[in-house]
């Protein structure tokens, strides 16, 4: 019963964290194989877990060995061990640019403590992803934004700690709205265990109607905040884009993700999907999602600076997977789940590229990409394959979950949400095919030496784009687990 | 009369809403940075306060066990559980709050001044 | 087994050219030489292998492959009927005819690194969309050929070019959407995306019909037809003209044919002609005919010129699925196999003109004739058969277009189609008669046929081919395209009663 495995990740990730810092102190050589090999070894045992949860179920480890409802209880569904693997998989990529990048973007004092940070937020988002807690779940939650914030404001500039400070601003009151909603829930059901509070809720809603749904509300409000739900998203565009390439990885690719995953999995144990038809709880996330991809989409549009450009389409795309939740047939939701997996692939390869992108170019500036594809036709190619992800063209990742959300649009016979989505499709093509057309057929104005990026930059990003083809090509493994 | 006895017997929520209140409001409105971090705390005092009084029993006692008791039907005592993850949640807040003023600290130093509304203008002046 | 091996043959034949990129890509960092001839290789091989497949097609077998594990939970399937033969063997033979050409053609241009690799892949994807046995498949090949087409049309770089590309890739990509649209509401009507049968969606509903738009939409844009074809003129004469060669002669063809099974595998005859949503294309396809013709006229610009034609050729083939009768299916069907070759040839004329003299006005070349007989005498062949002059290819689709419409009793729409043809007697005889008998004060009187003044064999041998291939499969005839053509439209009527 106790799957131990299920709780390497957070022991592992939090004790590099302490000691990276220190490691980096005294012998600095030593810091890549810290960070790595943890790192590797979160990844075999997050797959070591995903393999039991396809063939068992899901997996649970009480902490300390007290069960509920006394107990923390950690549990791993098919979902979950999906979110662990794509998070451990992607920071692992994102780890090795970060030792490489970290040099150039960061004074050399504080790439200890970054590491410490990014090791920090990577053991709390896998433990949000696995929690089943909602108190537990609220300090990860916390302990997630602070080195969220921290992973930004590393970097040290005005830029950076304004959006760093506004992140954990609006970050705070998201908490507060979440520790809100798990005390109106302790309250009237008794129990903090997710699965418990559920079981007690059908009696409680007869009860305290307003109290449960007042809970939704703090929560929805909460988690809208921190996943960026439009029109919570105000936060993103800066945070996601000041902080160095591998932070805003992390932020883009993961750490939305894992507030989403987590909202999903409270609406599943606590609320019930009976409960959230009551309320127009489906409704509203399908306006807000609505809004949130084509204005994500629009906003995107307008930008010059490659790394805002990524930053809004991220809000378009979380748009998109809360389409997919607020649609609820079985397809919609698996194709919320897969765009959850998938967006957080293309997109920390994207902002890893468009880093080493910027980097040559001396600018993040996309009219200044002219002609680099011709220089550095690795590295371009790996931002297409992303590109071409992103606006869904088949074979690559993003089309697989686009076919599953707009099918699930028409299961629920709200054509307009296929719409939606392809609009945003359209405009998505409106904005990354310009750079990739310039980039490629453009001309090379300066004189200035540019060449590929070094190897452990070019490494992860072609893994990345790898990646996207392949889970494209054969999502197989993904639909079975996901159980379509 | 009944809603005023209802008000009376809720005093707890009411406050702590009231706070809530307050706190949310003072950190979206407010431009100052250190009250917008006040607010921040305010708000979770408020979060607090009503997760401690949903635990509170009236006329309980604090459930510290001496060796070898055993609890009498009688004896009432108040839950404990709200009380210590509310310890928890204090911790968080304080480091979230040191955090927040480490951050003002450095933005005091960039612009010199704490007034979010002006940041905002100085920075759209150097673009 | 051997018949396992056999329905492995679309596979090949699809990706071969794919790996047959990779290939020229990594030959051609060492010489240009390896990478010329392996280009031609790697198209002549599919050749082979498309031709590999009549046998079995003229016994009436199916060839089929699956591959569910490939993008599940569809998969990946290939699928070879007569249409989808006949297709293949269109593609696959112009595009070796044009890959010879652009050997030479090439030469003076820059970018050509690019030029190659894109060519095979191209063909590669266009193979895989006529192969395809299910939409999903098409859709897929669909996408990757549009998408790849970009780069042939933005070739040459200048501005104008890539103005043109920008307005074709994000027509292209409203047309692919419009198409995942369509695809996925047939996949949710009717559970299935095979093609295989005639029609797939058993009653008329208004996702059906919203569906039917975005297909006619969505491959309207693909085909040039009124009001989509907007990109088409700027986008055909800026590639260089063995590119403008296949757009115009094969990838609009594509689009036509993505049309064809929808209507005639997926929506079937029955609930068409009890719905009507056809009538729409139909007019559609009327204006498209008398427009391209009317504006191809005032054109001076050769290949804008041929541009605005196919916009009007295209019409003849949209016209002739849409009135969903056997005979103009045969004759629309049959269109697709003679306007492929004829515009080919002409485009590759046109290049060879603009190559040799550095004309690209129809008013600068008088007198052309004079210095290049074969290559004018190949323009002048494809221009009749444009125009439908008997025997050529040209009369012989328009004719059978014409028995079609009258069978559905509707004679108006062969008075277009007259109409047209005079007007495509109006702007492409001019060019051959100047061209012949026009001044050039080089040569006052005719030379005879001097190889120093033709343009370069590497670039004669396919125009003439194109061209030759227009007057012979016309004469005998019961040759094979038009066999297939009439056995294809029978097939598609009468599904698997054949």
């Amino acid at each position: 019963m106790n799957n131990v495995f299920t709780i390497v990740p957070i022991v592992v990730f939090l004790a590099a964290g302490y000691a990276a810092p220190i490691v980096y102190r005294w012998y600095r050589r030593g810091l890549a194989p810290l960070v790595l090999a943890s790192t590797a070894m979160c990844v075999v045992s997050t797959l070591w877990v995903v393999l039991q949860v396809a063939r068992e179920g899901p997996q649970r480890y009480f902490m300390g060995g007290w069960p509920p409802p006394w107990g923390i209880e950690i549990w791993v569904d098919s979902r979950a061990a999906l979110g662990g693997i794509t998070l451990t998989v992607v920071a692992l990529l994102v780890l090795v640019y970060a030792l490489k990048d970290s040099y150039t973007e960061l004074q050399d004092s504080v790439v200890g403590r970054y590491f410490a940070l990014i090791m920090i937020l990577l053991a709390s988002m896998y433990s949000v992803i696995v929690a089943a807690d909602l108190f537990n779940l609220f300090v990860l939650v916390e302990l997630t934004s602070l080195t969220a914030c921290g992973i930004i404001a590393v970097k040290g500039d005005k830029l950076a700690t304004e959006a760093s400070f506004r992140y954990l601003i609006l970050g705070a009151l998201g908490s507060g709205a979440i520790l809100m909603a798990v005390a109106l829930l302790y309250m009237v059901t008794g129990h903090l265990n997710m699965a418990l509070a559920g079981e007690e809720i059908t009696t409680a809603v007869l009860n305290y109607p307003r109290v449960v749904y007042a809970a939704l509300g703090f929560l929805l409000l909460g988690m809208g905040i921190k996943a960026a739900l439009f029109p919570l998203h105000l936060w993103l565009p800066d945070a996601h884009s000041s902080g160095p390439t591998t932070a805003s990885a992390l932020l883009s690719g993961l750490v939305v993700k894992v507030f989403i995953l987590s909202l999903w999995r409270i609406f599943d144990l606590v609320f019930g999907m009976g409960l959230l038809e009551a309320v127009p709880a489906r409704q509203l996330l399908l306006a807000l999602g609505t809004l949130g991809t084509l204005a994500g989409s629009l906003l995107a549009l307008g930008q010059r600076d490659i790394k805002r450009l990524l930053a809004y389409s991220t809000v378009a795309n979380i748009g998109y997977i809360f389409l997919g939740l607020g649609l609820g047939t079985p397809r919609a939701l698996a194709g919320a789940a897969l765009h959850i997996i998938y967006h957080a692939i293309m997109k920390s390869g994207l902002f890893l590229t468009a880093g080493a992108m910027a980097q040559v170019a001396g600018t993040r500036d996309v009219h200044n990409f002219s002609g680099l594809g011709q220089r550095l036709p690795l590295t371009l190619a790996a931002f297409g394959v992303g590109a071409l992800g992103m606006v869904g063209i088949p074979p690559f990742s993003g089309f697989v979950s686009k076919w599953y959300l707009t099918l699930g649009a028409l299961d629920a016979g709200q054509p307009f949400y296929v719409l939606v989505i392809l609009v945003a499709s359209l405009l998505s093509g409106l904005y990354y095919f310009p750079i990739l057309i310039s980039a490629f057929f453009g001309e090379w104005s300066e004189d200035k030496s540019a060449q590929e990026p070094h190897p452990m930059l070019l490494g992860p990003i072609l893994l990345f784009a790898l990646a996207t083809v392949l889970l494209g090509l054969f999502p197989g493994p993904l639909l079975s687990l996901l159980g379509i | 009369m009944g809603i005023l006895s209802s008000l009376g017997a809720n005093s707890v929520y009411f406050v702590a809403v009231l706070l809530f209140v307050i706190g949310f409001h003072t950190m979206l409105v407010n431009a100052n940075l250190i009250k917008k971090v006040m607010g921040m705390n305010i708000m979770e005092t408020a979060v607090f306060l009503l997760f401690v009084a949903s635990g509170y029993v009236r006329g309980g006692k604090a459930p510290i066990f001496e060796v070898g008791h055993t609890a009498g039907s009688g004896e009432v005592y108040v839950n404990p559980v709200p009380s210590a993850l509310i310890l928890t949640g204090i911790v968080i807040a304080v480091s979230i709050t040191a955090f927040a003023l480490g951050l003002i600290v450095k933005l005091y130093r960039f612009y010199g001044t704490l007034d979010a509304d002006e940041i905002a203008h100085l920075r759209s002046q150097e673009r | 087994m051997f018949h396992s091996v056999v329905s492995w043959l679309p596979v090949w034949i699809t990706l071969l050219p794919l790996v047959g990129t990779g290939l020229i890509y990594v030959v051609e960092q060492r010489s240009w030489k390896w990478r010329n001839g392996l280009t031609v290789i790697v198209s002549a091989l599919t050749c082979v292998m498309v031709a590999a497949m009549y046998p079995y097609i003229a016994r009436g077998q199916l060839l089929t492959k699956a591959f569910p594990d490939i993008l599940p939970p569809l998969g990946l399937s290939f699928r070879v009927d007569p249409i989808a033969f006949l297709m293949a063997a269109i593609i696959a033979l112009v595009w070796l005819a044009v890959a010879i050409y652009s050997l030479a053609y090439m030469v003076r241009e820059h970018h050509k690194k690019r030029y190659y690799p894109f060519l095979t892949l191209i063909l590669g994807g266009s193979l895989g969309v006529v192969l395809a046995g299910d939409l999903f498949t098409f859709f897929v090949f669909f996408e990757f050929m549009s998408l790849a087409s970009y780069v042939l049309i933005i070739q040459e770089q200048t501005p104008e070019a890539m103005k043109a590309g920008y307005k074709y890739l994000i027509m292209t990509i409203c047309g692919s959407l419009l198409l995942f649209f369509g695809i996925i509401s047939v996949f949710e009507l009717a559970g299935t995306l095979t093609l295989g049968t005639g029609g797939i969606i058993g009653a008329p509903s208004n996702l059906a019909l919203g569906a039917f738009i975005a297909f006619v939409l969505g491959f309207g844009i693909k085909a040039g037809i009124f009001p989509l074809h907007v990109w088409l003129p700027d986008a055909h004469p800026v590639a260089p003209s063995p590119a403008s060669a296949l757009l115009s002669g094969l990838l609009l063809k594509v689009g036509a044919y993505g049309f064809l099974r929808i209507v005639y595998n997926v929506y079937g005859i029955e609930l068409l002609r009890r719905t009507h949503w056809l009538e729409p294309v139909v007019y559609m396809a009327v204006i498209s005919i008398l427009l391209g013709s009317c504006v191809a006229i005032l054109q001076d610009d050769l290949k804008r010129r041929l541009a605005y034609s196919s916009v009007g050729q295209m019409g003849y083939i949209m016209l002739g699925i849409a009135v969903l009768s056997e005979r103009a299916l045969f004759g629309a069907i049959f269109h697709i196999f003679s306007h492929a070759f004829m515009k080919a040839a002409l485009f590759l004329v046109a290049g060879a003109f603009a190559h040799k003299t550095g004309k690209r006005y129809v008013s600068q070349l008088e007198g052309i004739g004079m210095r290049m007989p074969l290559t004018l005498g190949a323009f002048g062949l494809a221009s009749l058969s444009m125009v439908g002059i008997p025997p050529l290819a040209g009369y012989l689709s328009k004719w059978q277009l014409s028995v079609g419409m009258l069978d559905v009793g509707r004679p108006w729409l062969v008075v277009v189609m007259l109409l047209s043809s005079l007007m495509n007697a109006v702007y492409l005889f001019p060019v051959v008669i100047n061209g012949f008998f026009g001044a050039d004060d080089s040569y006052p009187e005719f030379p005879g046929i001097r190889w120093e003044n033709e343009t370069d064999v590497k670039m004669l041998v396919p125009i003439l081919v194109l061209a030759g291939a227009i007057l012979v499969f016309a004469i005998y005839p019961n040759s094979l395209p038009f066999s297939l053509s009439g056995f294809s439209a029978r097939y598609l009527f009468q599904l698997g009663g054949w």
